[in-house]
């Protein structure tokens, strides 16, 4: 695929490469890396591929989604594929600092193709709260988006925007032993309020929400009874991710944009391999159904602790 | 006709090591109520550890390390997994299942 990129565009490849190379340097990694699989009690929380993951970890990751847009008024139907890379590394035990990067190719029908890097983000994440038998995690943090860092002409803006975040991990085992097939059953979520650096037109303040749900059969094996299913099956998480933005301040043309997102998960011992459907659900009339699907690799295989402090 | 007594010394060898494999003491550990029920234990080179699941859902074994390695497929209820532990040093048994769990084996 690098091969087949525009001679002009790749300057700028190098150009985020050697700047992830730098950052993840850096942050004390020698590679790209973002999340894994976290535990609390006796849940093990996977990487989500759509929504941002409660807890921090050492790991590189990767999303790919493909969405097909239909026409809409001047705008011809439109095929977007984009590439997301991430990179996490744990400070401290609780304290975790990522950068996360992509690249989109815009298809539109009878049109050339437009390609270009989407914003670079890095993100600050402490996890305050973990009470493990109540399978509960809370973290908060800070991601900043780099105006400018991306191209315009895929919609990377030049205004960048700062968003102090919640997130949250629950899961259900502590539930009755009347309710015990509801005990795989959990959640993880995050609530961000993303303030753009120029108030005005240039960029609307959002409300920035997701939610995932999810049904892990390994814990269902492990934790409430033994069905006997086939290894493959019992690594499979299936889940529901719901993801909005909506607009704060007045900004001309913005409106709520949400994604509905399902599919599964498949967890290795160092990995987690997530795909999933996805359907938009406001704010883009005449969209198809898209695929998204994200590989997290974790990194504790390299590193013995965080960068600084021990682990545990 | 020189191959005869050469067979006979490989098939005594054999024995040899066939006999000192089930001469290997063997320690049994109980898995139940989500834990190791013994939390620490001492064998000799070469023995075996015996994970019998007496939980009513399912178990996993794995050993990480730089030295030796281990990862079982999931344990049913009442199952037993071997452990022959072939190198000395220090081990933490643990669980995929039920992340909490951790056995530390020292091998002499």
């Amino acid at each position: 695929m690098y091969a087949s990129l525009d001679r002009a565009l790749r300057p700028r490849l190098r150009t985020f490469v050697r700047a992830v190379a730098v950052l993840s340097a850096c942050a004390g990694i020698a590679a790209p890396a973002a999340a894994g699989t976290y535990v609390v009690g006796n849940r093990a929380f996977p990487a989500t591929p759509l929504t941002e993951d409660p807890f921090v970890a050492d790991e590189v990751s990767s999303t790919v989604s493909h969405i097909r847009f239909g026409a809409s008024g001047a705008n011809p139907a439109t095929k977007e594929t984009e590439f997301d890379f991430g990179a996490a590394r744990r400070l401290t035990q609780n304290l975790g600092l990522s950068i996360e990067g992509g690249y989109t190719i815009q298809q539109p029908t009878g049109g050339s193709n437009v390609y270009g890097f989407t914003n670079l983000d890095a993100t600050l994440k402490y996890q305050f709260y973990l009470n493990d038998a109540h399978e509960l995690l809370l973290s908060g943090g800070v991601t900043r988006e780099f105006g400018g860092t991306g191209a315009l002409r895929v919609g990377a803006d030049s205004v960048g925007t700062t968003t102090p975040t919640i997130y949250f991990g629950k899961g259900f085992g502590d539930l009755p032993d009347s309710l015990a097939y509801l005990k795989p059953l959990a959640v993880t979520g995050t609530l961000g309020y993303q303030l753009a650096d120029e108030r005005g037109p240039a960029r609307p303040d959002q409300l920035a929400t997701g939610l995932s749900v999810q049904y892990s059969l390994r814990y269902l094996e492990g934790n409430v009874k033994y069905l006997g299913l086939p290894e493959f099956i019992n690594r499979l998480t299936p889940l529901v991710e719901i993801s909005y933005t909506t607009p704060m301040t007045a900004h001309p043309g913005s409106t709520t944009v949400g994604t509905v997102a399902a599919g599964v998960i498949y967890s290795g011992n160092r990995y987690d391999l997530g795909i999933e459907g996805m359907i938009p659900t406001s704010g883009q009339p005449h969209s198809n159904v898209g695929v998204l699907a994200s590989l997290h690799l974790r990194l504790d295989r390299f590193f013995s602790g965080p960068l600084f402090g021990a682990g545990e | 006709m020189n191959r005869s007594p050469r067979l006979l010394a490989v098939l005594a060898a054999y024995l040899a090591l066939a006999a000192l494999a089930l001469a290997a003491e063997i320690h049994e550990v109980v898995q139940q109520g989500r834990a190791f029920q013994t939390k620490q234990i001492e064998i000799e080179h070469g023995e075996i550890i015996q994970f019998v699941n007496r939980d009513p859902f399912a178990h996993q074994i794995y050993v990480d390390s730089k030295s030796f390695e281990f990862e079982s497929s999931l344990q049913p209820p009442d199952q037993i997994v071997s452990v022959r532990f072939t190198v000395a040093g220090h081990f933490q048994v643990m669980c995929h299942v039920h992340p909490t769990m951790r056995l530390d084996v020292t091998v002499k």
